[in-house]
């Protein structure tokens, strides 16, 4: 009878373990605190111009009201891209972080990792210090030039 | 059959029916962020809804065919992708939603379409369909005018995130824009899978 009730314990495990393993199971939650600078994830990560900074501080505003994500990227350079700051319902591309493009702030919300991405919901902005990546003078306004 | 057959039974039987549901479960918060009812107008003209699509999954985005920049690169690596998943591709559906439902009609999302992916469907309606669609995916739309054209030449801001959709309807994941087409065929390919 024990024995019994072992196999069926394991039958039990392996069947739920096989029902809940796959790609979804990789996403969990964190709550985190992430430091670093607000960027256009497009033209950042594609390295398809000069991206940041003051430098790029126009065309980041333009990109993220584009629809283009706006991430934040930590000195490690993880990039996480923000899905919602506060309780905005509306959009994923919140013209409160579009306006902080090429800040260096510290946010604090929940991690989400999905298919190898970082996204970031972000409950509160705890720190803005504004842009103190300041490049524009030694590589002038990216990409129009001064 | 014994009961420790019927145990066993039982509990395969609910593991096995446990994947329906657990893209919506695991999903955690994004689940509740992206995802919703909708009901359209197909590029053939058919009145359509999310319901009519059950059983594949949903790849969503949203777009406009004026779009000048990013809809044509983002359409263009998701019909790569499916081309690479071959008869895989069979089980997805891919929509794409006007943000622009003014100008994209169905005639001129089929025109615009088939020059892109046969598998793709355009989907418009009345503007406050399209605004309710939107809403539920978390898009912005938001219209302007270069200044010199004329008033029915705009451009239309809009976001980027291609949605996937499982078979029952919930969330399964996102897909950001540029995302090359062999990373989504990857993706696509382990989601199948799992089902």
């Amino acid at each position: 009878m024990r024995k019994h009730a072992e196999r069926l314990l394991l039958a039990a495990v392996l069947a739920l373990g096989l029902a809940w393993a796959g790609p979804q199971s990789a996403q969990a939650t964190n709550r985190v605190t992430v430091t670093g600078e607000v960027i256009d994830t497009w033209c950042r990560v594609t390295a398809i111009m000069f991206a940041e900074g003051s430098a790029h501080y126009q065309c980041a505003v333009w990109c993220a009201i584009g629809g283009i994500p706006v991430s934040i990227m930590d000195e490690d350079e993880n990039v996480y891209v923000i899905l919602r700051v506060g309780e905005d319902d509306v959009s994923a591309a919140n013209p409160t972080i579009a306006r902080i493009q090429a800040h260096q702030v510290t946010v604090e919300g929940d991690l989400i990792e999905r298919d190898g991405v970082n996204y970031l919901l972000v409950s509160r902005i705890a720190d803005d210090q504004g842009i103190v990546n300041v490049t524009h003078e030694d590589v002038g306004i990216q990409p129009f030039g001064k | 059959m014994s009961g420790w057959y019927r145990r066993l039974a039982v509990i395969l039987v609910l593991a096995l029916a446990a994947p329906a549901s657990r893209a919506a479960d695991t999903a955690g918060p994004l689940a509740t962020l992206f995802g919703g009812p909708f009901e359209l107008v197909d590029h053939h003209g058919r009145v359509v809804t999310d319901r009519d699509f059950r059983g594949r999954h949903m790849l969503v985005y949203f777009g406009y065919t004026g779009c000048p920049d990013l809809c044509p690169v983002d359409l263009a690596n998701i019909s790569l992708a499916l081309d690479e998943l071959g008869e895989l591709a069979g089980r997805i559906q891919p929509l794409f939603i006007t943000v622009d439902p003014a100008r994209d009609d169905p005639q001129t999302l089929r025109d615009y379409l088939g020059a892109l992916h046969p598998a793709l469907l355009g989907l418009t309606g009345s503007e406050r369909q399209v605004a309710e669609a939107a809403r539920h995916y978390r898009v912005h739309r938001s219209r302007f005018r270069v200044e010199g054209h004329d008033a029915d030449e705009y451009f239309v801001d809009h976001s980027t995130l291609a949605c996937l959709m499982g078979p029952d309807g919930a969330f399964v994941t996102l897909l950001p824009h540029a995302t090359p087409p062999e990373r989504i065929a990857g993706i696509l390919r382990r989601y199948l899978a799992a089902d």
